[in-house]
């Protein structure tokens, strides 16, 4: 399967979601974890490999941000809004 | 009657090798897109690893689990399907390593942060707390 979401992609994931880095993880691990808020409550989780290389794969980051992967590209790309995500999140009971 | 019957025997044959040849390339692209279908079909194939331990971590697994490790584009993404969890590696073991980490970090964050859990991460510590607990 051909990869969708690089490094790259999932940094800007991150930014637009106002992920936040969780202060809890433990040193010497191979990604660096963040968490996503709404509303004061924590609504998803996921890691962000380390490592310069922009295209390592993160196609995993869409399952675990509750959209698909066809979703998520155009999301980091901001052709998809935040209020679209935040309408996902409904529609699939996670809000 | 003899010459008859030989003509009629060459004029029948004369057709075979073209029908063969165009057998032979017939099965030749089933064969081409046989070979791309299952070639497409082994890369997107996923495979069970069982996982007995968290050792090093804190942390001990309740049961043996079962993770999915899917071939990514050269690399691996290990899933733990019943909590919603994944985590990429360069090899099958990175990816399962990480899968590790993930569960663990993710079990010990969202038991921190409880009260403030929307309902999806809500059932993901549910499905989390069911497979690992802390080591005394």
């Amino acid at each position: 399967m051909a990869r969708i979401i690089t490094k790259e992609l999932a940094l800007k994931i991150a930014k637009k979601l106002h992920a936040q880095p969780d202060p809890t993880t433990r040193k010497g691990r191979p990604h660096i974890d963040f968490f996503v808020s709404y509303q004061g409550r924590v609504v998803a989780r996921f890691g962000i490999r380390r490592g310069s290389e922009k295209d390592k794969g993160h196609d995993y980051i869409p399952k675990l941000i509750h959209l698909t992967p066809h979703e998520a590209k155009p999301f980091a790309q901001c052709t998809l809004s935040y209020d679209f995500w935040v309408d996902r999140l409904r529609e699939r009971g996670i809000i | 009657m003899k010459v008859r019957k030989a003509r009629t025997r060459s004029v029948n044959k004369k057709p075979a090798p073209r029908r063969s040849n165009a057998r032979v390339s017939r099965l030749e692209r089933e064969v081409r897109t046989l070979k791309e279908n299952y070639e497409q079909l082994c890369d997107n194939m996923g495979f069970v690893v069982p996982i007995n331990s968290l050792a090093p971590e804190p942390f001990r697994l309740k049961r043996t689990i079962h993770i999915v490790v899917r071939p990514s584009d050269g690399e691996f993404t290990a899933l733990l399907v019943d909590a919603n969890l994944a985590m990429s590696g360069e090899t099958i073991d990175d990816a399962v390593e990480g899968l590790k980490m993930t569960m663990v970090d993710t079990l010990d964050f969202y038991e921190k942060n409880e009260s403030i859990l929307a309902p999806g991460p809500a059932r993901q510590l549910a499905v989390l707390r069911e497979l690992i607990e802390r080591r005394s």
